[in-house]
């Protein structure tokens, strides 16, 4: 089984470094292999979400550039199967409310964390993920098997779950093909 | 012929001519030539000799020596002619020796066979010389004294004809008496044209007649004749009046013999007169008017009186003698009424009339007002509060008249009274508004609090996140490794250890543990950085005027309020080189933190913070200015105008007081210095705070 991949995203290096490093030492005894990326800036985390898959996305609520909220809708449109776990230490109630509801947050924590909460939650999280992808195989199947999924399509969004982008080719004017997208 | 030859026949007068000759009875005389043949009684009285002297003397013995000579020749004639002679003026000397002149007439008086006989008559002058001797006299002193008087005089007889001027008169006239005198032209002298002058009237008894056209309404009797007054144009440079006088002169038979007019020059006294008459007139109309004011004035002040918005009463004891309407309104009586009371009936009782009066007896006794306020009665019963002012009046009779001016004051003591009453009730509310009003900056202080401490909790909130994440971790680690310390020492075998060392991720731990402890430290000393930044933000330790370095208060400040400004703007800094600031630190730093929230909450989306700081003179006083300037949505100039008004804000309901910049606003007043604002919509806004650096100036 490929690892799964966490995202962590939050502007200040610390907090990325501390949350590594816990789950590190949390998860290492589960029996699924995690590798787990960083990014302090919303806008790479952005670019990262649209090349490889990811099981959990972990974001702060407040960043320079892109709010935590825009960020997990992108991330939402993208990925719909990445679990979204927003980590806030902010304490503005109506614009938590606003996340939870538009970016469909998962599940919510707050600065400072424990650290045994931390691991229920990323536990559950990555469930959560595994649940969400059967449930769209199964759907895909079932489609299939009534014809209203062309195996082709099939295919395409099973890479597409496992590769997100993969199944975008974007040409320029000369009808060469762009590798590399920018946002 | 001489008497020896007439001795043949003693001449002899006739006897019946004797007789005839003895009666009559002017003095006659008969000789012949030589001696007194007859002298009757009155001959011999008029030479004072009997008849046997006279018989014994020549026919002119009786002559002086002046004259015999003439009645000598005259005799002879007489004797001699038949012819009328002349009388003959001869001067006789009497027996007593007086001297008598006569008129002497001879005749011859011959009897057919007689001889010829002179008869001489005599007439006596001497009385009638001697009267007219007199009346010469009479006349040289009569012209004498009218020549003489100074006042001038005229006389006319009665033809009219001046036989008087004297000098006074000519020098009055300008003529000078040789042109008068003789003449029917007395006029010469007062009228250019001939005009009967009074005494011309006098003279002809046509004065009742024709005076008063002459002489105007001035003609009266006077206790010799009559007098008036003219103005005669000639006289003098402008004319005279002249007081003019004319009586009758009568002779010794009170027949008129003339008239006698005198004149005065009375111009002097005539224009005096009509000078005084026209004061005496002026002064008429002055006192006409003056008394025509005065009436007018009584009547003014009778009607100022009556009609005055103050009563007015005059007493005399407990008498009232006089009232005005005002007097009638205040104590609720019809006038007539009132005339039917005594002063003391409008006091609320007997004694303090009397109390009153001896109040005001002192003053009064001066001469000056009396200023009272009481409470009277009206004759109804209703209480007043009344003020007054009392005068003494003029006095007549033995009782004093006072004048008592009254004012209602009642409703003014009520209004002050309710005025009282409102004025604490104001200062309640006014305190009440006050404590409000401090309670409602708490609420700002506290809801600016209240954001900055919810900026700072997450400010906070990530050091102590990832420390305490770390101390996790930490604990982790140890424990681990303290595991394989204890097996090792144990002598644990080998695949335990290995086994505990591969559980430890020991690898990762020795590589992974000196970053969690500098992360940790790091975070660490940001919430104690942040914590001091609190402090000198607020400035606790300080509630005094200090010197402080308002750059690194501007620092702090931002620090604190970083978790507002950090994700919407840049942060550009441009401080200058500033003198320690006598202030409030802790306030002005409340005021940076209020600028520089505004500045990051009209940012949209993303922009530039620039926070500049320098000193500048002006007024001849040192003054720091921090500027903070935003690249925000900038505020219309209505918007502007309204900014420092406490409570007015541009942002949704429930999102900020109002109050900031109101209350930077009266911290920055209190400090001596004043707040610039600068700004477009669309381009962004500019605050400077400038503030003495010397501290506020004394008020």
């Amino acid at each position: 089984m490929n690892a799964l991949r966490l995202l962590l995203v939050d502007d200040e290096p610390h907090i990325l470094a501390a949350l590594s490093r816990q789950l590190r030492q949390l998860l290492r005894g589960d029996a699924v292999e995690l590798r787990i990326e960083q990014a302090a800036d919303p806008r790479e985390a952005l670019r990262l979400l649209r090349e490889r898959p990811y099981a959990l996305l972990i974001s702060d609520y407040r960043m320079p550039g892109l709010s935590g909220v825009e960020l997990l809708r992108e991330a939402r449109r993208l990925q719909p199967h990445c679990t979204r776990i927003l980590l806030s230490g902010q304490v503005d109630r109506d614009g938590l409310a606003g996340a939870i509801n538009e970016a469909a947050v998962h599940r919510f924590m707050s600065k400072p964390w424990r650290d045994d909460e931390l691991a229920r939650e990323v536990r559950a999280g990555l469930a959560e993920h595994e649940r969400l992808r059967r449930e769209a195989e199964t759907l895909d199947q079932v489609a299939a098997e009534a014809g209203r999924l062309s195996p082709q399509d099939r295919e395409l969004r099973r890479l597409e779950r496992l590769e997100p982008g993969i199944t975008r080719v974007v040409r320029d004017n000369d009808g060469a093909v762009l590798m590399d997208l920018d946002a | 012929m001489n008497a020896a030859t007439a001795v043949a026949t003693p001449l002899r007068v006739p006897a019946a001519a004797a007789a005839w000759l003895a009666a009559v009875s002017s003095p006659i005389l008969v000789s012949a030539g030589g001696r007194v043949l007859q002298a009757n009684a009155a001959m011999q009285r008029l030479l004072g000799h009997s008849a046997d002297a006279l018989a014994a003397m020549d026919w002119d013995a009786w002559a002086t020596d002046s004259s015999r000579d003439a009645l000598r020749q005259h005799g002879l004639r007489a004797l001699t002619s038949d012819a009328e002679l002349p009388v003959l003026e001869v001067e006789a000397c009497t027996a007593s020796g007086a001297i008598r002149v006569l008129e002497v007439s001879l005749r011859k008086l011959q009897d057919v066979d007689g001889p010829a006989l002179m008869l001489l008559t005599a007439q006596d002058l001497s009385d009638m010389r001697y009267v007219q001797q007199s009346l010469l006299d009479m006349g040289r002193l009569m012209q004498q004294i009218v020549d003489s008087d100074p006042v001038p005089s005229f006389v006319l007889n009665t033809e009219h004809v001046v036989t008087h001027w004297n000098a006074a008169c000519s020098q009055l006239t300008g003529l000078p008496a040789y042109q008068v005198l003789g003449r029917r032209e007395a006029w010469r002298g007062f009228y250019d044209a001939p005009t009967p002058l009074l005494a011309d009237l006098v003279l002809d008894e046509r004065v009742e007649a024709e005076g008063p056209a002459l002489c105007g309404s001035s003609l009266r009797r006077s206790a010799s004749g009559w007098e008036c007054e003219v103005f005669l144009p000639r006289l003098g440079t402008e004319g005279c009046w002249i007081f003019m006088s004319a009586a009758l002169l009568r002779d010794s038979e009170g027949r008129v013999s003339g008239v006698i007019g005198k004149m005065q020059d009375v111009s002097l006294r005539r224009r005096a007169q009509d000078e005084l008459r026209r004061h005496q007139q002026e002064l008429e109309e002055i006192v006409a008017a003056r008394t025509a004011e005065l009436l007018l004035t009584h009547h003014d002040l009778d009607a100022f009186l009556e009609n005055a918005p103050v009563g007015i009463v005059a007493t005399e004891g407990t008498r009232i003698v006089r009232y005005n309407r005002t007097v009638c309104d205040i104590f609720n009586l019809k006038p007539a009424d009132m005339a039917q009371c005594s002063t003391p009936d409008f006091f609320v009782s007997h004694e303090e009339y009397r109390q009153l009066v001896k109040l005001a007896a002192p003053k009064l006794a001066q001469g000056l007002g009396f200023l009272h306020e009481l409470t009277m009665r009206c004759p109804d019963g209703q209480l007043l509060w009344v003020q007054l002012i009392a005068y003494l009046g003029n006095q007549d009779g033995d009782v004093p008249r006072i004048w008592w001016l009254l004012q209602d004051r009642s409703e003014v003591m009520r209004a002050q009274r309710e005025l009282s009453e409102n004025y604490r009730d104001l200062q309640v509310t006014n305190a009440r508004l006050a404590e409000a009003q401090n309670q409602l900056l708490q609420s700002e202080k506290m809801a600016s609090l209240g954001q900055l401490a919810a900026g700072v909790a997450h400010e906070i909130n990530n050091p102590i996140g990832f420390v305490n994440s770390n101390l996790g971790s930490l604990r982790r680690y140890v424990e681990a490794l303290l595991a394989l310390l204890q097996a090792q020492e144990r002598g644990a075998p080998a695949d335990e250890l290995a086994r505990l060392r591969a559980a430890a991720d020991l690898d990762y731990l020795i590589e992974d543990l000196p970053q969690l402890l500098d992360e940790s430290e790091e975070g660490l000393s940001r919430v104690k950085k942040i914590v001091q930044d609190l402090k000198d933000f607020s400035r606790v330790d300080a509630a005094d005027w200090q010197d402080a370095d308002l750059n690194a208060g501007l620092e702090s400040t931002l620090n604190v309020v970083m978790n507002e400004v950090k994700y919407k703007a840049e942060i550009v800094r441009e401080y200058g080189p500033l003198p320690p600031v006598r202030c409030l630190a802790g306030q002005l730093n409340q005021v940076f933190m209020n600028l520089i929230v505004n500045a990051a909450h009209a940012i949209e989306g993303h922009g530039r913070l620039t926070l500049r700081t320098g000193v500048a003179a002006q007024a001849g006083r040192e003054f720091a200015w921090v500027e903070v300037q935003d690249t925000g949505v900038g505020m219309p100039p209505e918007v502007i105008k309204r900014i420092f008004e406490p409570f007015f804000t541009t942002k949704p309901v429930g999102k900020g007081t109002g109050l900031g910049l109101s209350l930077s606003f009266s911290i920055v007043q209190k400090h001596g210095g004043c707040i610039e604002v600068d700004s477009e919509p669309g381009r962004g806004t500019r605050f400077r705070v400038w503030v003495p650096v010397a501290g506020p100036v004394a008020a």
